[in-house]
């Protein structure tokens, strides 16, 4: 379980409390991992970032996205330039190959549910690749 | 060979030493395509160096070295699907998902 972070981020601190607690009862490996490029002198981004772009819209995007792209081109193109945090990264490998779970964002409203979600998948998760 | 000889050589030579020792890592790009199938290429001499944790050697799943290619799948959710009632059914298709692709895998 991987949390991509900045530290101008209110929201990603508060998240971080929350995933360090999952992290505890479940016993799944957390690691806080800071993206951005302007503190380091190596260039890491988030993840999510370039699924804003034209090329990942028309590759892999629903229709729907399609659409929208279509629509506000604009928009898309700042939102290709901004970065977006915290984006949380469920890693495990499956038949030798590696699954992502990419959970972009962070809402305190109904988080609970949310955390207890995220403990649900990481149950099966654990149950499906050793069980 | 004069004195001032010598202290250049040795100045030389300590410079050089201290250079190697405190090389700093280049600006890159690390370089993560795509999706279906994830292709995950690690590269660079210095990739360990990258990101805080995760481009660390020490946290690779065992057997794989950096510059290595992981072939698999990623998912993308917000939280917001994450958080309504209706994930666990979302979760279920998943995982039924991904079975089916990887028994096509496995055929083909």
């Amino acid at each position: 379980m991987r949390l991509q972070y900045r530290p101008t981020c209110p929201r990603c601190d508060e998240l971080i409390e929350l995933l360090m607690e999952v992290s505890a009862r479940t016993g799944v490996q957390f690691i806080p991992e800071m993206v951005g490029a302007e503190l380091e002198t190596h260039a890491v981004f988030d993840e999510v970032r370039k699924t804003y772009s034209e090329s990942w819209i028309k590759n892999f995007g629903t229709d729907k996205q399609k659409k929208l792209y279509e629509k506000a081109k604009p928009l898309f193109m700042h939102l290709e330039e901004s970065s977006t945090v915290p984006v949380l990264i469920l890693e495990w490998d499956a038949d030798g190959k590696k699954r992502q779970l990419v959970i972009k964002g962070f809402l305190k409203e109904g988080f609970e549910t949310a955390i207890k979600n995220l403990i649900y998948v990481i149950s099966e998760i654990t149950k499906r690749s050793y069980g | 060979m004069s004195v001032t000889a010598m202290n250049d050589f040795f100045n030389f030579l300590i410079e050089n030493i201290i250079n190697a020792l405190t090389r700093r890592p280049r600006k890159e790009e690390v370089t993560i395509t795509i999706e279906s199938p994830l292709n995950i290429v690690r590269s660079g001499e210095f990739a360990e160096l990258r990101g805080r944790h995760a481009f660390s050697p020490k946290f690779l799943p065992e057997g794989m070295k950096v510059k290595d290619q992981v072939e698999g799948e990623r998912i993308y959710m917000s939280w917001r699907e994450l958080a309504s009632d209706k994930f666990f059914e979302d979760v279920e298709k998943m995982f039924e998902f991904m079975q089916k692709r990887a028994k096509e895998e496995k055929v083909s």
